[in-house]
């Protein structure tokens, strides 16, 4: 091949395979392919680690130089712990007579689900998006689909599985979607990632009654995320002049510029709908 | 052996920039894509035939974390880096000034890349005011800093070559 048919050759032939490339997991991308396992095995490991020296010295910063105020702080949140307390109390009163009437009615107890802990080990690299890379994965009984919690609230959900590791797709990327409501007037919408630290509650009638300071708990609809979790507290709510619906801004519940380790809803993922002639064939 | 040695760390180390400390440290604003100065560099100063092997693998990688179907991250970066070596004969590319613009450029391809392939898979993502800002201030801060980590790579380049000849004639 002379010099010159190459020069042109090979440029041809990237380029061919860069838009093959496209096209080679345009349907699926549930498991990770050979390339992605490969680079996530070699380089997990490194992040992990990184990761763990940025968190330590991210530590010793909190622990002995971020302490001014600590004081005031820590009355605050004496004060709060007694407010929690006489909550908590209420509460216990109250599920306790739930108990006993749930008992009376013969319902089923439910079981709670099971969680898997895991730590994050990278982020995307190419800051549009908003997703983590975990360090648990198909061998840890995670499957696509699954919803990712922390302590705090709702985080995400599991769009690729490898053998070790799961890529999550946080509440705030652009392509999330979370069935939601409001928790005081049960006005029901759908809440999306903004692509920064703030979601959207859309499709909420404008008649709807919703407060700053609501707090939004996902639905349990569509299966993926479990009902009742605390997803975010409403931030700013514009009900414009015209329009059926009002823009309710959501800041979410976790923090996630903070966040470290997070826990897998380990429960089957949501069944696909079923097609007519199955179902017949079922009946 | 020693180039492709020292490449392979400083691609490692991009990524592990990028993944890790970026989110860790920096402002989403402020975050240079490393990858996009590494492929320009090549392009640049190497083979277009090579620049574009390194494009297409930096891509691949680049694809490895994201939410996106289909790999479209080799596509922005072969399409960059062939225009960079397309250009770089006819424009002063060695020039800061111009390296700084055409930097910029390209950051800016990039973001409109990735938001044309997510309209056109019809997926959400974020609100147009919050993206136009983060383009805009990626745009400026790739053409501010961009130049600069070009010159360091310049200069490892040099330094290499330097090391390489002093080796072999050492042999000789």
């Amino acid at each position: 091949m002379t010099s010159q048919a190459r020069k042109f050759i090979i440029p041809i032939f990237v380029f061919l395979l860069a838009l093959s490339l496209i096209s080679a997991n345009l349907h699926s991308r549930e498991n990770m392919s050979f390339f992605e396992s490969l680079v996530v095995g070699i380089t997990a490991p490194v992040q992990k680690v990184v990761w763990g020296v940025i968190d330590g010295v991210g530590s010793v910063w909190r622990g002995y130089f971020y302490l001014v105020g600590l004081e005031k702080e820590n009355q605050a949140l004496k004060k709060e712990l007694q407010e929690l307390k006489l909550q908590m109390n209420r509460y216990r009163e109250a599920e306790l007579a739930n108990e006993r009437l749930r008992a009376l009615l013969n319902f089923k107890k439910s079981i709670p689900t099971p969680l898997l802990p895991a730590q994050i080990v990278a982020f995307d690299p190419s800051g549009w998006f908003q997703t983590i890379l975990i360090d648990k994965g198909r061998n840890d009984g995670v499957v696509l689909d699954m919803a990712v919690v922390s302590a705090e609230g709702l985080v995400g959900r599991v769009i690729g599985v490898g053998k070790h590791h799961a890529k999550v797709l946080l509440i705030l990327d652009g392509n999330s979607a979370v069935d939601a409501y409001i928790q005081s007037s049960r006005a029901r919408g759908v809440l999306v990632g903004l692509g920064r630290e703030l979601c959207l509650l859309k499709y909420v009638q404008r008649n709807e009654d919703v407060q700053v300071g609501d707090k939004v708990i996902s639905s349990g609809m569509g299966g993926v995320f479990p009902k009742g979790l605390l997803v975010g507290t409403v931030q700013e709510v514009v009900r414009g002049s015209s329009g059926l619906f009002q823009r309710v801004e959501v800041e979410p519940a976790v923090n996630f510029s903070r966040l470290e380790e997070v826990m897998v809803v380990i429960q089957p993922p949501p069944e696909r709908p079923a097609m007519a002639g199955s179902q017949k064939r079922l009946e | 052996m020693a180039t492709f040695i020292l490449y392979l760390l400083l691609t490692l180390g991009a990524y592990l920039c990028q993944t890790v400390l970026y989110p860790a440290f920096l402002m989403p604003e402020l975050r240079i894509d490393l990858f996009l100065v590494l492929v320009l560099h090549f392009s640049f100063y190497y083979e277009r035939s090579k620049a574009l092997i390194l494009a297409l693998l930096l891509g691949l990688l680049m694809d490895v974390g994201l939410p996106l179907r289909g790999s479209f991250f080799p596509l922005i970066y072969v399409a960059i880096a062939l225009l960079a070596s397309m250009l770089r004969h006819n424009l002063n590319l060695h020039s800061r000034r111009y390296q700084a613009l055409f930097l910029g450029l390209c950051a800016l391809i990039e973001g409109v890349g990735v938001r044309t392939i997510l309209a056109l898979q019809d997926a959400g993502f974020a609100e147009a005011g919050y993206f136009l800002r983060l383009l805009a201030w990626r745009t400026i801060v790739t053409a501010l800093v961009g130049p600069l980590l070009l010159a360091g790579l310049e200069k490892t380049d040099q330094y290499l070559s330097a090391f390489t000849v002093r080796r072999e004639s050492q042999e000789i």
